[in-house]
């Protein structure tokens, strides 16, 4: 064994770490070499020396900070879990109550699109307009003249009965005044058409979906309009018509009559003709012109 | 509850990282307790200041209850796992700051330190006075910091983690990544440099 070898080997018998080969190895060196043998007795004096260097204590608040930012560590990790969840259940209503609206909103376009018409519900009542306001069409007339009797037997209704149903109004989130003109997309209440059963506005949720419906059934009654407008004018072009029949009848009758008159005419004018022959041969000796 | 106490003490820390893993926080904070006084100490002999030292030794917790759940108790030591963790982060420090010895030799020689001091005056036999004595000692003391300080990274770690912190080769080989021949050369080669330091400081028998 070299003497770096067994220098090496030296320091790890210091802290009894050779396998018994190396522990008789060594011990052969040894015996041999001085220098080893005296490196080993300055290697141990370091070791002595080393030894002389104690452990120092710790601050005293050492493990009470740790324990502090321990604590603030579990807070920030139940905190961030928290609110990653609650940031979660929230980012997810939003987006679910979005995504509903989009999908009302386009079924109720399709529908629209397709000529749906809601035989359920009907448009608002105008309750601003006058009982002896002029009202296009027939059909319009009567929607209109029913809703406004439903909405005269509200007012007309004792004050308590009404005091009652303003109540209820008011638990639904609105409140009937009578006589007020409701614009569309607003939550009021019309107690009126509720008896009927004509949609009511409860929550911004069904909002679009009622406006759609109402806009429907406003085209609805606008094309009632001129369709009456129309068939007020066909009417108008039958009664014409017979009434132009009627006179080419009449001329007819005339016409034929006219022709008549002529022809016994011209027989009368032939008549006057031979009678005039005859006259004229006599006169002249049985000669004829 | 004296029967929880005990078996608390009894609790090896293997035992109670396996309770840390499960989610006992107070299984952290024994460990804390056990090993800041070691780890302390083997921060302040690598770094050299106290401040530092208590720092690292506070991150050092805080990393294992990071990667608490990495560690196997049927696979490794828990102080292996905890000087791995303490050796990288003393090293990452050591690098960042770029720093030296906190106490050199300049320093030393102009306190007057570099009379001869005889091994006998470390290790005294009742001829000095006990104030002696103990100056005798702290000198000794600021010698070997400086000397320790002056050591190449690498054995600085391999000889405080076996001198100071009582590992074994085999572990201060897995701490420090390298095989066990490496470590006994490592260390060889430090305890070499101490003695020709403290030689210089004309340490007597050496």
């Amino acid at each position: 064994m070299r003497c770096k070898s067994a220098k090496i080997l030296v320091s790890a018998s210091l802290d009894g770490e050779l396998s018994p080969r190396e522990r008789s190895a060594l011990d052969r060196h040894l015996a041999s070499c001085a220098s080893c043998s005296e490196e080993m007795e300055k290697l141990a004096k370091v070791r002595e020396i080393m030894s002389g260097w104690g452990d120092e204590e710790p601050s005293p608040w050492l493990a009470a900070n740790f324990i502090e930012k321990l604590a603030r560590l579990q807070q920030e990790k139940t905190a961030s879990k928290s609110g990653r969840l609650t940031g979660w259940v929230f980012g997810t209503a939003v987006t679910g109550a979005a995504v509903t609206l989009v999908l009302v909103g386009f079924f109720a376009h399709g529908l629209i699109q397709q000529g749906f018409t809601p035989t359920r519900y009907e448009s608002p009542p105008r309750i601003s307009q006058r009982d002896d306001a002029p009202v296009a069409t027939h059909e319009g007339t009567i929607r209109q003249q029913e809703i406004r009797r439903a909405t005269n037997e509200h007012e007309s209704q004792p004050r308590n009965q009404q005091t009652a149903q303003s109540n209820r109004e008011v638990s639904g989130g609105t409140r009937h005044h009578p006589g007020t003109s409701y614009p569309v997309g607003t939550s009021s209440d019309y107690s009126g058409a509720r008896d009927r059963g004509l949609p009511i506005k409860r929550d911004n949720k069904g909002l679009q979906l009622a406006n759609e419906l109402i806009a429907v059934a406003q085209a609805q009654e606008v094309g009632a309009t001129i369709l009456g407008a129309g068939v007020t004018q066909t009417t108008a072009a039958v009664e014409v018509t017979e009434n132009l029949s009627e006179i080419q009848l009449a001329m007819n009758e005339t016409v034929e009559r006219v022709r008549g008159s002529i022809m016994e005419a011209v027989d009368t004018v032939i008549q006057a003709s031979n009678i005039a022959d005859s006259r004229v041969t006599d006169n002249y000796g049985g000669t004829t012109l | 509850m004296m029967q929880a106490a005990a078996n608390h003490v009894t609790e090896t820390n293997e035992e109670l990282m396996t309770r840390f893993q499960a989610g006992d926080m107070q299984a952290m904070e024994e460990l804390f307790v056990r090993f800041q006084k070691p780890l302390f100490n083997f921060f302040y002999r690598m770094v050299g200041r106290r401040e530092t030292a208590e720092d690292l030794v506070q991150e050092t917790f805080l990393k294992l209850c990071r990667f608490g759940k990495s560690f196997r108790g049927s696979d490794a030591k828990f102080t292996t796992w905890l000087y791995s963790v303490a050796g990288n982060q003393c090293r990452d420090y050591l690098r960042h700051s770029g720093r030296r010895p906190e106490t050199t030799l300049t320093e030393l020689e102009q306190d007057g330190t570099e009379e001869n001091l005889d091994l006998d005056d470390i290790c005294p036999n009742g001829s000095n006075s006990p104030v002696e004595d103990n100056l005798l000692r702290l000198e000794v003391q600021a010698a070997l910091r400086a000397a320790v300080d002056s050591l190449p990274e690498k054995e600085r770690l391999a000889i405080i983690l076996r001198e100071y912190q009582g590992l074994e080769y085999k572990e201060i080989a897995e701490v420090l990544g390298c095989p066990l021949g490496s470590v006994k050369v490592l260390i060889f080669r430090a305890r070499q440099h101490l003695r020709e330091t403290l030689k210089d400081l004309q340490l007597s028998g050496l």
